[in-house]
């Protein structure tokens, strides 16, 4: 599934963002998690998944002015830009040498496969985000932060019981709303 | 009370996973329910998101300084057509800058007279305050120590496990007993915060060797350091090989997620700000512990910085590879804009 409905305004956000770099942020909030997911599908670690998604965003600011509109989905340019990055970093990394075979994925049959888990990822994420408040939060400590129910219990000043609740609420949010936008 | 079963069960399910142990078979509805926990494990931190588009817009802005500058066709900033929304006036941007230049005179005049020098902040942080945690060179005096000893044997100290834990050590372990007739009978302890069970075969549980043996350490205790612990460490009565202190083969800690701390109100009613410094134990979890204020500021943002440096997350300190508790000293920045 496309980021942008229409890719006519897709364009439009292009342009306007190369006349004025200051205009990136709305390309970066609409790619944002799209290219983060990729990035961490391929990566070691959430460290390093930071790292490479910063850098492929600094990356695409910096040389924005170059981008040549072909009908090509703006995210197809990005996730190239994260695809060179990623490796980048294997090839100069003796560490995961076995890391560096799936570089070039993409010409073979598993990377359909990455890429729907990407977007899957990156729909999650934006789903997390219109949780309630207290959901969210929830969410974030205990699956973001690894943080225990106890640990978040003391945090927000509620039982574990609650914390419990709220995190089993959340989840079937987010489960029926994923299977919602798939339908 | 069907569904509160199902709750605990997908709270079970959800510690197994982070353990990385293989999940009980569990019903359809909390099986479910983990095919999204499996990715939300994977989901961006809401404030990497925030401080990356910050960072982007600080970069974005200064491209447009150094991008646009005149170019060959005359459309260059500042006096041409500026790629950007709106065309800057010549008689506009030379007013803007005398102005400007004017307010900057009276400030520094104000400053210069208050006797009193403008500190610039060379933060890249927009907001209210800056944080900039600063891990200083190694710290000259030693931390809480680990433990170690040893009876100046040939051999290093052989396995085996701990003996009491207690806070208050009275006799230190041994492997071999030197002394058959003690004046004053105690059970050998170490001080630790582990959780480890005892062993009647009292021993360094890091060793390989089995031969008993005190160890090579000296004054006491199992190991190869000194003190009455067990393990490597120096002076202490614990365990391991302690705190240790960022230089030479030990890389200091790196702050990988940081949230901005909370302004006191009553310190920002003052428009109060500094820094604060803490001492702080990187343990090998990443999460920093033992925090001690060295330079305090009070209005509440001692208490705030200790706030904020508890929920930070470290890539803890490595030695030969392996990650080790390292104390460092962190600045906490207040800075109001």
């Amino acid at each position: 599934m496309n980021a942008f409905a229409n890719l006519a305004d897709e364009r439009l956000l292009v342009e306007a963002a190369q006349r004025d770099p200051g205009r990136f942020a709305v390309l970066y909030e609409q790619n944002f998690d799209r290219v983060y997911a990729y990035v961490a599908r391929r990566a070691r670690d959430r460290s390093d998944a930071e790292d490479i998604t910063a850098e492929v965003f600094h990356q695409a600011l910096v040389n924005i002015g170059r981008f040549q509109w072909r009908g090509i989905p703006f995210a197809a340019w990005l996730l190239r830009i994260a695809a060179n990055t990623l490796a980048d970093r294997w090839q100069s990394s003796a560490r995961n040498p076995e890391l560096q075979l799936e570089t070039p994925a993409e010409e073979s049959g598993l990377e359909p496969v990455m890429e729907a888990v990407a977007e899957r990822r990156a729909m999650l994420s934006q789903l997390v985000n219109r949780l309630s408040e207290d959901q969210r939060l929830v969410i974030v400590r205990r699956f973001v932060e690894q943080r225990s129910i106890r640990e978040i219990s003391q945090e927000l000043g509620k039982t574990e019981g609650a914390i419990k609740q709220l995190q089993f609420r959340a989840m079937e949010t987010l489960r029926n709303n994923m299977r919602s936008n798939h339908e | 009370m069907n569904n509160i079963l199902v709750i605990d069960e997908l709270d079970q399910a959800i510690d197994l996973m982070f353990a990385g142990k293989e999940a009980k078979p569990f019903g359809q509805h909390v099986a479910q329910l983990m095919e999204i926990a499996a990715e939300l494990i994977h989901i961006p931190r809401t404030d990497f998101k925030t401080r990356l588009r910050l960072e982007l817009e600080w970069q974005a802005s200064g491209r447009l300084m150094s991008k646009a500058a005149p170019s060959a066709s005359g459309e260059g900033w500042p006096f041409g057509k500026r790629a950007s929304t709106y065309p800057i006036r010549p008689l506009s941007f030379a007013a803007s800058v005398a102005v400007h230049a004017g307010m900057a005179m009276v400030v520094a005049i104000g400053l210069w007279m208050a006797g009193s020098a403008p500190q610039v902040s060379t933060s890249r942080i927009a907001g209210v305050m800056s944080v900039t945690p600063y891990l200083s060179a190694p710290v000259k005096s030693k931390g809480p120590s680990g433990g170690g000893g040893g009876d100046v044997d040939k051999f290093r100290a052989s396995k085996g496990g701990l003996p009491r834990i207690t806070n208050d050590q009275i006799t230190p372990p041994t492997v071999i007993m030197r002394n058959h007739r003690p004046i004053l009978q105690a059970e050998p302890s170490v001080v630790a915060d582990l959780n480890m069970p005892r062993s009647n075969q009292v021993g360094d549980p890091l060793s390989s060797l089995m031969t008993p043996s005190n160890g090579v350490g000296v004054g006491g205790g199992i190991g190869s350091g000194d003190g009455g612990g067990i393990g490597s460490g120096h002076g202490g009565p614990g365990v391991g090989p302690g705190v240790f202190t960022a230089g030479g083969s030990v890389t200091a800690p790196r702050a990988i997620y940081s949230p901005e701390p909370e302004f006191s109100d009553e310190a920002r009613k003052a428009k109060y700000q500094g820094i604060v410094t803490l001492s702080a134990v990187i343990g090998v979890d990443g999460r920093a512990r033992d925090l001690r204020l060295l330079r305090t500021l009070g209005m509440g943002l001692d208490q705030k910085a200790i706030d904020a440096v508890k929920t930070w997350r470290f890539k803890p300190g490595m030695k030969d590879g392996q990650p080790v508790p390292v104390q460092i000293d962190i600045e906490v920045v207040f800075n109001l804009y």
